[in-house]
């Protein structure tokens, strides 16, 4: 067996680093690395990694230490030592300390936001629980009762008058029936227009629910009910 | 002759014997005795300490509890092969147990930081110290990037110069489980180096 694969080769290099290699193998991977420009490359490259390995540890740990105390070992050897049990007994008293003031922080929380919770229930009763739209919604009922709708998609230059007066109803009328709060109408903004049916005239042409409207519609008065 | 090598086995039989003589005399309370044996080993054991910990106050208390315990249980060593060995096993144990315990705190610290929202500064680890270059630096995250056991041997291996049969009696594992931990240690380094040559 004279002729090593790469892998056999790396794992040789391998063993070489851990200064592990026996002579016979040392003398194969000799003769492999003669050929072998890819396991040269490899171990030159392992051999970096070592070099660096070594500086940067030493660079960061190259500290010496303040010489222990002799009589301090020495006596702490021989008997029951306190300094020993001091260190032993000091971090659980600190994690004991430590979970209290968690738990202290934690039971504090709780606290507040037991007493915000206790205070909230006060809130709504200042505050008035009805919503006014439903208010509003029975007005218009009543207000439109015996009316029919149509709904009016708002076309290009229309505006609320031009509208109002195309169905010859109030603008006050629309903006009320569609909770509008300026008279400012929008392109395909869908409107419902109140057509109410106790005119006198009875001339009114309903007009289907289609966009398509022409406005044929003269002087109908109009009395809300 | 390198002076940790003090310890092996095979390296000469005097040696050997003054070994086993001064650590006879420490078990009978000898303080002269106690105190060589401390000044021999104390700079290796802080080493693996701090390199374990990477904070020197803690590794002096380390290095300390290590001795204390070292030398209360000495007759637990009796004729072992490698002293060194044998101590650095219970720095290791040390050591290890006071990352645990820092990490505990450490662990309870934010917790208790991210309930109150206040930022504490992080206790200052030697981090500051200057990087010679890009490499070192890269080389050094990655480091600290692998698993406790592949950087335990890495560290072992090449910052205390230990060999394959010495970290295998601290570790308390084979010798061909340390090679394969090298091994997968040294490719994923060399894969972070070779990344960095890339860029």
């Amino acid at each position: 067996m004279t002729q090593l694969t790469h892998a056999q080769a790396r794992e040789l290099i391998q063993q070489k680093a851990d200064k592990t290699l026996l002579a016979e193998q040392r003398k194969l991977l000799d003769a492999h690395l003669l050929e072998c420009s890819e396991c040269i490359a490899y171990a030159s490259e392992l051999s970096e990694l070592e070099a660096i390995l070594r500086r940067v540890m030493q660079s960061r740990w190259n500290l010496a230490p303040a010489p222990l105390s002799i009589g301090l070992v020495s006596n702490q050897a021989k008997g029951k030592s306190r300094k020993i049990g001091n260190m032993v007994n000091l971090v659980p008293t600190r994690i004991i300390a430590m979970a209290l003031a968690l738990i202290v922080t934690v039971i504090g929380l709780w606290q507040i936001s037991l007493s915000s919770l206790a205070i909230s229930p006060n809130l709504p009763t200042s505050a008035p629980p009805v919503p006014t739209p439903s208010i509003q919604q029975t007005v218009t009922h009543i207000l439109f009762q015996g009316c029919s709708f149509v709904s009016y998609q708002v076309q290009k230059n229309d505006t609320l008058e031009s509208i109002a007066h195309q169905f010859s109803v109030t603008e006050e009328d629309i903006m009320k029936l569609n909770n509008m709060e300026t008279e400012v109408v929008k392109l395909s903004m869908e409107l419902k227009i109140p057509l109410c049916n106790f005119t006198p005239t009875g001339t009114t042409n309903v007009p289907t629910n289609t966009i398509t409207i022409t406005p044929q519609i003269e002087a109908i008065t109009y009395t809300p009910g | 002759m390198k002076v940790f090598n003090l310890t092996s086995v095979n390296d000469s039989e005097s040696m050997n014997i003054t070994e086993a003589s001064l650590i006879s005399d420490c078990m009978e309370g000898d303080q002269r005795a106690i105190e060589m044996l401390v000044r021999q080993y104390e700079a290796g054991v802080f080493k693996l300490a701090l390199s374990i910990v990477n904070d020197p106050v803690e590794a002096s208390e380390a290095t300390q509890e290590t001795f204390i315990s070292a030398l209360k249980s000495l007759r637990a060593y009796e004729d072992r092969s490698s002293f060194k060995a044998w101590l650095y096993k219970i720095a290791l144990n040390v050591s290890r147990s006071h990352l645990r315990k820092r990490k505990i705190l450490e662990r309870l610290r934010t917790t208790l930081t991210s309930v109150f929202q206040v930022e504490t500064q992080k206790p200052s680890l030697p981090e500051d110290v200057v990087i010679q270059n890009e490499k070192e630096a890269a080389l050094w995250r990655s480091l600290n990037k692998l698993d406790e056991r592949h950087r335990m041997v890495v560290i072992l291996r090449y910052f205390h110069e230990l060999s394959i049969a010495e970290i295998s009696e601290i570790l308390s594992i084979s010798e061909g489980t340390v090679h394969s931990r090298l091994h997968i240690a040294r490719e994923r380094l060399r894969t972070a180096l070779s990344l960095l040559h890339g860029e």
